[in-house]
């Protein structure tokens, strides 16, 4: 039963990416890497899933902080009104 | 009838997990989608140890748990609880149907795959001997990042 949730978790976290809310957002990319990692843990190079945990939460930090200065910016954190990228 | 305590933890585990996603994508308010990824955590660490990965299953515990849930719950006060609605209920009920497609697909190629595990002495030995190098490069990456992010606080802050 649970050898199938990583695969849940790559689908759900793909749908999360085109949600309007950037907390959502970082989340769902989140949720891959812990699909990810689940995915390994069972697998010889096990030692290496730490090293993606680490990866995962530099990831978290650093969005998060990105996030921060997007609404200190913007005021918002809604994904269609931040037109700022799109030419 | 009696019940098989490892797998009753799983079905437990796959519980908490698929509740948890289904709530952070569908809750409008961020800190309760917060709250819900923090039971999708909970349930992944509770099925590592279930399945005998302490190390695996404590270090998530602490690093999703302990260090950026805190900081990801401070950064939904910071932002304020506020409602966002996230289109109508025929494109959430589309969304999930492509999850479904996705998974069923990806779970379809799986099937064929077993994984064989290793123990805790194997582990240790591998970190601090043959990936020791990986190791102080994952430190270097996170005191670069660490000094990425008080910069950029800053400059904010100017």
């Amino acid at each position: 039963m649970m050898e199938y949730v990583p695969f849940f978790l790559l689908a759900a976290g793909l749908y999360g990416l085109t949600r309007r809310n950037a907390l959502k957002v970082l989340l769902s990319a989140e949720m891959i890497s812990l699909g990810a990692l689940l995915l390994v843990a069972g697998s010889p190079y096990q030692p290496l899933t730490l090293f993606l945990l680490g990866a995962s939460a530099i990831e978290a930090m650093v969005g998060f902080t990105v996030l921060l200065w997007m609404y200190r910016t913007y005021e918002t954190i809604d994904l269609d009104v931040i037109r700022g990228l799109r030419g | 009838m009696e019940i098989d305590m490892g797998s009753f933890m799983e079905f437990v585990s796959f519980v908490m997990v698929v509740a948890g996603v289904i709530g952070m994508l569908e809750s409008r308010r961020m800190v309760r989608s917060v709250l819900y990824f923090l039971l999708m955590v909970l349930g992944i660490a509770s099925y590592l140890f279930v399945e005998n990965v302490y190390y695996l299953s404590l270090y998530l515990i602490v690093v999703y748990s302990g260090v950026a849930m805190i900081f990801i719950l401070f950064m939904g006060m910071f932002l304020g609880d506020k409602e966002m609605s996230e289109g109508g209920k025929a494109s959430s009920i589309a969304g999930w149907a492509l999850v479904g497609a996705i998974f069923f697909l990806l779970s379809g190629f799986a099937a064929a795959f077993d994984f064989p595990a290793l123990d805790m002495h194997d582990i240790a030995s591998a970190i601090f001997g043959r990936y020791s190098f990986a190791l102080l490069l994952l430190g270097l990456l996170i005191f670069s990042a660490l000094a990425s992010v008080f910069s950029m606080v800053e400059e904010v802050e100017e």
